[in-house]
């Protein structure tokens, strides 16, 4: 008995570290692949134009003139404006929900941000299009702007930014949650405001999580491209305007100037390409966003790296002291220190404290208004959809196909999302538990690496890939070539997230685990993975519900019918290209189906949301109960 | 030893879901491969041009199943030659590059199936009345040349209207267009600086202002903004009640026309002799009622496919150039005429042979 159970143990082992590995290696083999195609397909362009396409201002496709930094100034730009706005309010409203406000307040409110962050990108370009630019309009006119259309640079960043803040909040949310409890009652025992709390060591302490929840956010920023695709006005320019300042006449970008991203010209030119050296410059353009990704990611990392070794700085600074304090001294000399040092402390405090005081009572100010200032948009787009949705919606809506309803696009949705998380968690799970377990291993950071890469690239060059690989052969556009290219959007945010989760499990239940003789798979899947469970489930429910909403790589590679799909093998409907096109068509019945297509999306995001999350508090407090 | 056994049984329950989904795809493709299981219903897609009737000809056509994709007609041509589609449909004639993608000219067939009008709109809604164009201001506008409403070269050729001192936002496709193609191949006739810096395509490289993909987004685009100026298919500015359209001035230079069912039908029926590849102009036709920026919308096929799909295909067209007629009044297309209807059944002939 015991040498069949040593059999099994081992075999068992042996299962888990192959799987971990397989796993693991999807990720950077996919990448490879994913590159080589694209570096294939762009071949041509790339010989033909070769450095000139990076620095060429010129996109004139029937005279062949190819040019990519219209759209690589774009792409910055607005990415630039949504980070400029996104990072201060989230990092305002995280450190609000986390270290002033209540803790039954912060949970539903943390709740609400995360329904925020799971609102899929084709509805806040919706918002975008149906509240954002009607606003923008006059007060563009009255602030004499050139472009008074309401459709540019600034309106894309701005929706970016309601979009990529709910997520920023929440990571860094999480991360400020880490900061050990004795770090703050340091702070405050040496007398610090909250504030000076805050500001000294909550936020230094979590800043590399921040940075990395910040680049991850710019990451799906630079390649959003259905919500920037209806807002910027799709003009390839670089517009600048004159300011005459005191000093001369300045030039300088225009932000209000209509422009086109990268993302957004493969969205709408690739398709009906002309000439097949179009579409390879757009397939070039793909590779240079990429490549744009791959640089901001490296930077991330670079920056992350270095601030986890100057943190430790507080706390150096903190034992240096108590090094002092503690020298062998003689009692008096001791003594009379530690008087100097009281006496000190005092005054400062008594000097600053009114001030101090102050400054803290504003930032707590400051960062709930951030905090409100991001809940706003949730209600705003929440009762928008809902009022216009609720009006449109029947019971015809789910059982037929247009003219009378959605239920076509409901069902291919529900097919490509029920089929994607097959492909898409096991993976991301097990690369998880391979960078968790096999932390010795070489391939740690690769896998990290094209995790990040992964988890940045833009969905519609997953669309172009899973296009090629696919579509291509099958010679039709299918429910598994969309299926897929969600699944791989789902690898790198299930890996992150169970990732982080794993990590955070204490090392002693490890410890405890190997003590008592559980082998590696044994820790890992009994022990490590059920006290993850809950934020694992929070990853999977993010990634699920990002991709359930997602439009542009279904749009290479789901196709679309206006018939019920009859199979796996053929174009198949899904809804966010209904919310699209209905949306924009100007057209009373169609604009109804498409609100009430949104309704659904967002019900169904929202409800996946509920659920998923019900069970993970089941599951935790019976692992709870279990201790 | 518990919990191997149930990861054991993990795994199992694992190979048989995969079994289960390889098993699904291999029987539908089986299915598939075979033809005969699986009704015929042909896929189709492109030019948002011939959308609106297209809408009503799939839901009227009783024969099969007709899935009509409004992508553009850049797209429809593309996934035609791709093989991923069963036609397509644009209004821009397909390019020397296409034909030879597609294996030459006798491996494909161009089917005019619709004709209309290409109508400039914009939006200003305090004149009440139409304003009249000439080919020349409307390119110096999509040239960026004329920036305000009541710039001399429009009050000059509207006498009486109260024109605001507005700028203008030129409003055009950012997909790959055969509506564009129609535009600007017009402006490239009339304006010879239009030819030179702008010239004729489906995708050109607009000089100013803001683009959409599609027939509707660029009516939306124009909608939504004072002092915006577009160029749709007729029937999308006669939908958009708030939005007007302009009269352009004819060929005679005899008039300012605006499109309508009469001016478009007057334009085809200058349509006597059709070339046998059945490409042919619309733009420009003489006559006094002509209205000058009409065009043509082909069904794009190969000829080369299964006999079940070319069947099908036939029988559309068929329906669409016969019985199909009868709806393209309710959607302001004008009738094809007769010769051009008999050309094109005495050419239908090598599909699917």
């Amino acid at each position: 008995m015991p040498k069949r159970a040593n059999i099994l143990k081992e075999w068992g082992d042996f299962c888990f570290r192959f799987a971990c590995y397989a796993a693991a290696l999807v990720g950077p083999a996919l990448l490879l692949l994913l590159i080589a195609l694209l570096v294939k397909a762009s071949l041509p362009s790339i010989t033909k134009f070769g450095f000139s396409f990076l620095y060429q201002t010129d996109w004139n496709p029937p005279q062949e003139k190819f040019g990519s930094v219209p759209f690589i100034y774009g792409t910055l730009m607005t990415s630039a404006i949504a980070m400029f706005i996104a990072l201060p309010l989230g990092v305002a409203a995280a450190t609000f929900l986390s270290e002033i406000s209540h803790r039954r307040w912060a949970r539903p409110a943390m709740f609400l941000i995360e329904l925020l962050a799971a609102i899929p990108s084709v509805i806040y370009g919706f918002w975008g299009i149906f509240f954002v630019v009607p606003l923008l309009q006059p007060l563009l006119k009255a602030v004499g702007a050139e472009n008074d259309t309401g459709r540019g640079m600034l309106t894309a960043g701005i929706v970016l930014a309601v979009m990529i803040a709910p997520f920023l909040t929440s990571v860094s949310y999480e991360v400020c949650k880490a900061v050990p409890m004795s770090q703050r009652e340091g702070a405050i025992a040496l007398g610090s405001t909250r504030w000076q709390m805050i500001s000294r060591v909550v936020l230094p302490y979590a800043w590399p999580g921040i940075l990395g929840a910040s680049f991850l956010s710019l990451g799906r920023a630079l390649g959003e491209t259905m919500a920037v695709a209806m807002v910027i006005g799709n003009m390839p320019q670089i517009h600048f305007t004159t300011w005459n300042s005191p000093l001369g006449p300045v030039n300088f970008p225009a932000l209000d100037a209509a422009a086109a991203t990268i993302p957004s010209v493969i969205a709408n030119q690739l398709a009906g390409a002309m000439t097949d050296m179009q579409r390879s410059a757009l397939v070039e353009l793909g590779l240079a966003l990429l490549l744009v990704t791959l640089v901001v990611n490296s930077v991330a990392r670079l920056l992350i790296w270095r601030s986890s070794r100057a943190e430790p700085k507080a706390p150096e600074i903190f034992e240096g002291k108590m090094a002092t304090l503690e020298r062998p001294e003689k009692p008096a000399v001791r003594a009379a220190r530690r008087a100097e040092l009281g006496g000190l402390l005092r005054r400062a405090v008594a000097r600053f404290a009114w001030k101090n005081q102050l400054i803290n009572q504003c930032m707590t100010v400051l960062m709930g208004f951030g905090f409100l200032l991001l809940l706003l948009p949730l209600f705003n787009i929440l009762g928008f959809v809902a009022y216009r949705g609720i009006q449109s919606l029947d019971w015809a809506f789910f059982t037929s196909k247009p003219p009378l309803g959605l239920g076509h696009a409901i069902l291919g949705t529900l097919t490509m999302v029920g089929l994607a998380p097959l492909f898409g968690v096991p993976i991301g799970i097990f690369s998880a538990l391979f960078l968790s377990e096999f932390r010795s291993s070489r391939l740690v950071p690769l896998v990290r690496f094209v995790g990040d890469i992964l988890g940045s690239t833009p969905s519609i060059i997953i669309g172009i890939f899973a296009y090629t690989i696919i579509v291509r052969p099958m010679q039709t556009d299918s429910a598994w070539a969309g299926a897929f290219a969600l699944g791989m959007m789902m690898i790198p945010v299930v890996m992150r997230s169970s990732e982080e989760a794993l990590k955070l499990v204490p090392g002693t239940l490890r410890e405890a685990s190997y003590a008592l003789g559980a082998t590696q798979a044994q820790t890992a899947l009994r022990v490590l993975l059920p006290a993850a469970l809950p934020a694992v489930v929070t990853g999977v429910i993010l990634s699920i519900s990002r991709v359930a909403g997602e439009t542009a790589p279904l749009l290479f590679t789901a196709g679309n019918t206006d018939f019920w799909p009859k199979s796996l093998n053929e174009p198949t409907p899904f809804l966010t290209y209904y919310i699209y096109y209905y949306s924009s068509e100007g057209y009373e019945d169609k604009e109804k189906l498409a609100f009430a297509g949104a309704l659904v999306l967002l019900a169904f995001v929202m409800v996946l949301n509920l659920g998923i999350r019900f069970i993970a508090s089941l599951r935790s407090a019976k692992g709870a109960r279990a201790d | 030893m518990n919990w191997v056994l149930s990861t054991r049984r993990v795994f199992l329950l694992g190979i048989l879901a995969c079994a289960f989904l390889a098993g699904c795809g291999g029987e539908v493709g089986k299915k598939n491969a075979k033809g005969s299981l699986v009704a015929t219903r042909i896929r189709g897609g492109g030019s948002s041009f011939i959308g609106p009737i297209m809408e009503l000809w799939k839901g009227a056509y009783e024969g099969t199943e007709v899935d009509y994709q409004v992508t553009g007609s850049g797209d429809g041509v593309q996934k035609l030659l791709a093989g991923e589609r069963d036609f397509g449909c644009s209004d821009a004639p397909l390019t020397p590059e296409h034909i030879q993608k597609a294996g030459g000219i006798d491996a494909i067939l161009q089917i005019p199936l619709a004709m209309g009008a290409v109508v400039p709109i914009y939006n200003l809604p305090e004149l009440a009345d139409p304003l009249n164009f000439t080919g020349e201001v409307l390119a110096d506008i999509f040239l960026g040349k004329i920036t305000k409403w009541n710039d001399p070269a429009i009050s000059k050729l509207n006498p009486g209207a109260n024109l605001p001192d507005t700028n203008i936002t030129v409003c055009a496709r950012a997909d790959g267009s055969g509506t564009s193609h129609i535009w600007t191949s017009y402006l490239s006739l009339i304006s010879p600086t239009w030819k030179e810096t702008v010239g004729a395509s489906t995708q050109p490289k607009w000089p100013v202002g803001q683009q959409a993909p599609k027939n509707a987004g660029v009516a939306k685009l124009v909608g939504d903004k004072v002092g915006a100026i577009g160029y749709v298919e007729l029937i999308y500015a006669l939908e958009k009640k708030t939005l007007k359209s302009g009269k352009i001035q004819n060929a005679d230079k005899t008039a300012f026309l605006g499109a309508s069912l009469e001016t478009t039908g007057a334009a085809v029926a200058n349509l006597k002799t059709i070339p046998d590849t059945l490409v042919f102009s619309l733009l420009q036709q003489p006559g006094k009622d002509s209205y000058p920026v009409c065009g043509t919308v082909w069904l794009v096929v190969q000829t080369k496919m299964e006999k079940s799909k070319a069947e099908a295909i036939k029988g559309f067209v068929q329906y669409a150039i016969g019985p199909g007629q009868a709806l393209c009044a309710q959607k302001h297309y004008p009738l094809l005429p007769k010769v051009l209807v008999e050309k094109i059944n005495a050419t239908l002939s090598p599909l699917g042979q």
